[in-house]
């Protein structure tokens, strides 16, 4: 039982690093590497919880997460691919845009009363008969909505990136856009459309934590979760599996976290919070090697 | 000359501070080739590059079957039937032979791999072009099959015009005369073709029409039959003449060993054996040709001689008596290496061109003592170099980006070449994309390095350039090297020995 709701947490808390990392991968397959994925998770965040607590509809919530997230990308890309931003800079102003905005924002609209914040959530959807299974029941088949689209995206995404002309042109983009540009594909919409599918499923991911890991919203809500979602990119070395994997592994380690925390050790709490941080530098430091990394990442359109 | 089909007036076009083509007139017409002649730096690729639209003219006037045509992309340009086969090939190189096919198809929806691969073996045989095994990835093919994935790229849908950048700079003889009757074939049914060279002998095989462009603007142009061989030249480099000296002079002066490999074998990871037992030896003084079609292991022999060990490498390198085990120590002991492919492992791009002149490590250390550069000396200096180099144009703070591709390749010589402490030199096909005149300085360096005492082992495609340099020819085929029975053995045989035909 406890093994049980600890994997299912784990599961849960393993969501919102997915959809960002899925998201940011489509992205820096294409050869542009956004950083603002944390910014863009904020303003996620942020938008679910206004839109859930105007409306009460939590579902109302995640589709204003991911209206958010793909505005978000869009001022990204308007400012990296049509005005000729650098993506770092761009990035790390998107990082600092979404904190000082949902910041003031939230402090002017949702937190005048003083009381916390307490939104409504997205609902458990148990599949009929495989929830019942045992033990897998609970872990996988009992979870919101989210939980299990983030999972779809999985093989969706790697089956478009390896199995499609679509995914081919996205790669090639990502690996010489010159020569995709002297094919006439146009390196710029490419990476348009990526950014703005990679800003929805990063919005998306923020909705997750405001309306199913926590149901509140406090300023800095995400906590570097984006930050966690680009090393997870790395990690899955630009695979949709292995980004899965990572995720899984951030979401176990903070499922784990809340259990010593609740075993109340002796050790400040502060010890566990950093448990999934520390795990994801660790794991990141031996499972070295970029020798999958898009060859154009991070350059200009060229 | 029938209604052209690509009509071009008062073209124009500048790269900032660089003037590469300035009032050229061009004009080709279906069921002809159309050789567009021309030094490096004269503006070839730039007026290729303008008639398949990739990039937009700044004055003038084209037209299109007829038709005012300002082309917004390549793509554009594609689709109205133009196709290229660029010099620096557009392939990714991540991705396999039959993906970047599959790319060039415009491929949507779900992609079979056993499909593809069947279709593009296919596709291959129709248009006669050898590409092998589709599943392989670009990065792990030779320089000379790129090219064949590259012209298979431009074939997919049979072009109206095909427009080819230096096609020959990296086939051998036998490899050309695929590529001419390949092209034969397609003006025969039709297709208009612009090849892009500075040989005159392909002029002569293959030419209907030719234009000769000197310094981004236009010298001559009219039938093939109006030029000879000589008044070409003389439009091409102005008022020098070229001179022809013969190697073989040095058998005398050779002395002891300098670079010597040893039982060198490689084998790949797919489990082809690349490199089979080489052992060579070339002596001080001594020019060794080692000739061969291109993947027949020169890259991989090439490597393992600069010192470099890649993973599985059996045998041995020595310098001087002194085994090498990495490319500080075989630079350390007085080794320069010239790369065949002087985009990925020769330059960088982003950096000025004096900036690049000083990236061989002893150099920096000579031009830094105490770890700063004084750059208005490295400037000096490196306009001294450029100058000697013959390099276009020779402004130091220029990236080397901007230069056209012989002149990048002459700016890798001109790093290589001119250090200090020379023992040795492997240079891989070091004429490459050249001109006649860039060639012939080339070659004259070669051998003076030699004359001078240095090793020098050369890695050729060309039978001219086999026949201009070596004192000692050896032949690589398949990983394996083949020893003639002269040292000096006529054209014919090397040329059938690099195919593989016992002599």
């Amino acid at each position: 039982m406890v093994l049980e709701s600890f994997l299912a947490a784990g599961l849960l808390l393993a969501t919102p690093i997915l959809l960002a990392a899925l998201g940011e991968l489509l992205v820096e397959r294409t050869g542009v590497l956004n950083i603002g994925v944390e910014g863009t998770m904020l303003a996620g965040a942020f938008a679910a919880a206004l839109a859930a607590s105007a409306s009460g509809d939590a579902g109302l919530g995640a589709l204003a997460a991911v209206g958010m997230g793909v505005a978000v990308a869009a001022l990204f890309a308007g400012a990296t691919l049509f005005l000729g931003a650098d993506q770092i800079i761009a990035g790390a102003a998107i990082n600092l845009l979404a904190l000082g905005a949902t910041g003031t924002l939230y402090r002017a609209l949702l937190g005048g009363t003083g009381a916390p914040l307490l939104l409504p959530s997205l609902p458990p959807l148990p599949v009929p008969l495989l929830a019942d299974l045992p033990f897998v029941g609970r872990i996988f088949f009992s979870q919101n909505a989210v939980v299990y689209l983030a999972i779809v995206v999985v093989p969706i995404l790697a089956a478009l990136l390896s199995r499609t002309g679509l995914g081919l042109r996205l790669r090639a983009i990502g690996d010489h856009p010159a020569a995709a540009s002297s094919l006439g594909y146009s390196v710029r919409a490419h990476r348009f459309w990526a950014t703005l599918v990679g800003g929805a499923l990063g919005g998306l991911g923020g909705a997750t934590l405001t309306l199913a890991a926590t149901n509140t919203f406090v300023e800095g809500i995400t906590a570097g979760r984006g930050f966690v979602a680009l090393a997870v990119v790395v990690f899955g070395r630009w695979s949709p599996w292995g980004a899965l994997a990572g995720a899984l592994l951030f979401g176990l380690a903070s499922a784990l976290q809340f259990q010593l925390q609740a075993a109340a050790l002796s050790i400040p709490y502060q010890a566990f919070l950093m448990l999934p941080y520390v795990l994801t530098l660790l794991v990141l430091v031996v499972s070295r090697g970029s020798a999958s990394a898009p060859r154009a990442l991070g350059t200009r359109e060229s | 000359m029938s209604a052209p089909l690509l009509e071009a007036t008062g073209l124009r076009k500048r790269f900032g501070p660089v003037t590469a083509l300035e009032g050229v007139d061009f004009a080709c017409a279906a069921g002809e080739v159309h050789a567009l002649l021309g030094e490096n730096g004269a503006g070839k690729s730039t007026l290729a590059s303008l008639i398949t639209g990739l990039v937009r003219p700044d004055g003038g006037e084209m037209r299109w079957r007829g038709e005012s045509a300002v082309w917004r992309s390549a793509g554009q340009a594609r689709g109205e039937g133009i196709s290229m086969v660029h010099q620096h090939f557009m392939l990714v190189p991540t991705l396999s032979i039959a993906e970047n096919v599959a790319l060039a198809r415009r491929d949507l929806g779900l992609l079979d791999r056993e499909r593809l691969h069947a279709e593009v073996r296919t596709l291959a045989a129709e248009r006669r072009v050898d590409i092998g095994d589709p599943s392989r990835r670009i990065e792990d093919l030779a320089v000379g099959e790129q090219q064949r994935v590259e012209i298979l790229k431009a074939l997919v849908v049979p072009p109206a015009l095909l427009v080819l950048d230096e096609p020959t700079a990296v086939l051998v003889p036998s490899e050309v005369r695929d590529l001419f009757s390949l092209l034969r074939s397609l003006v025969d049914g039709g297709t208009a073709i612009v090849i892009v060279t500075h040989k005159l002998a392909e002029v002569e095989a293959l030419a209907d029409r030719v234009t000769v462009l000197r310094r981004g603007r236009l010298v001559g142009t009219g039938p093939a039959s109006d030029f000879d061989a000589s008044a070409l030249a003389r439009l091409m480099v102005g008022e020098r003449t070229r001179t022809s000296v013969a190697g073989g002079d040095a058998a005398a002066r050779a002395g002891a060993v300098v670079l010597e490999a040893r039982g060198l074998s490689w084998t790949d990871r797919s489990g082809g054996r690349r490199l089979d037992d080489v052992s060579l030896a070339v002596r001080e003084g001594e020019i060794l040709v080692v000739a061969g079609v291109e993947g027949n292991g020169q890259s991989e022999l090439a490597a393992a001689l600069a010192g470099e060990r890649a993973e599985g490498l059996e045998g041995e390198v020595k310098l001087c008596g002194r085994s090498i085990a990495s490319p500080a120590e075989a630079r350390a002991a007085g080794l320069a290496v010239v790369p065949a492919d002087r985009r990925r492992d020769g330059l960088v791009s982003e950096l000025a061109l004096w900036e690049n002149l000083l990236l061989a490590r002893d150099r920096i250390e000579s031009a830094a003592p105490r770890g700063w550069l004084r750059p208005s000396e490295q400037r000096a200096s490196a306009r001294a170099s450029l100058e000697e180099f013959h390099v276009r144009p020779a402004d130091p703070d220029l990236p080397a980006a901007a230069l056209s591709g012989g002149n990048q390749q002459r700016l890798v010589l001109a790093r290589e070449l001119s250090r200090e402490g020379l023992r040795a030199v492997v240079a891989a096909t070091p004429t490459r994309g050249l001109d006649l005149v860039a060639t012939e300085g080339v070659h004259d360096r070669i051998r003076g390095l030699a004359r001078g005492g240095a090793a020098v082992l050369v890695f050729s495609t060309d039978l001219d350039e086999v026949e201009a340099l070596a004192d000692r020819i050896l032949v690589l085929f398949r990983g394996r090297i083949v020893v003639p029975e002269a040292a000096r053995p006529e054209r014919a045989v090397v040329g059938r020995l690099m195919a593989g035909v016992a002599a």
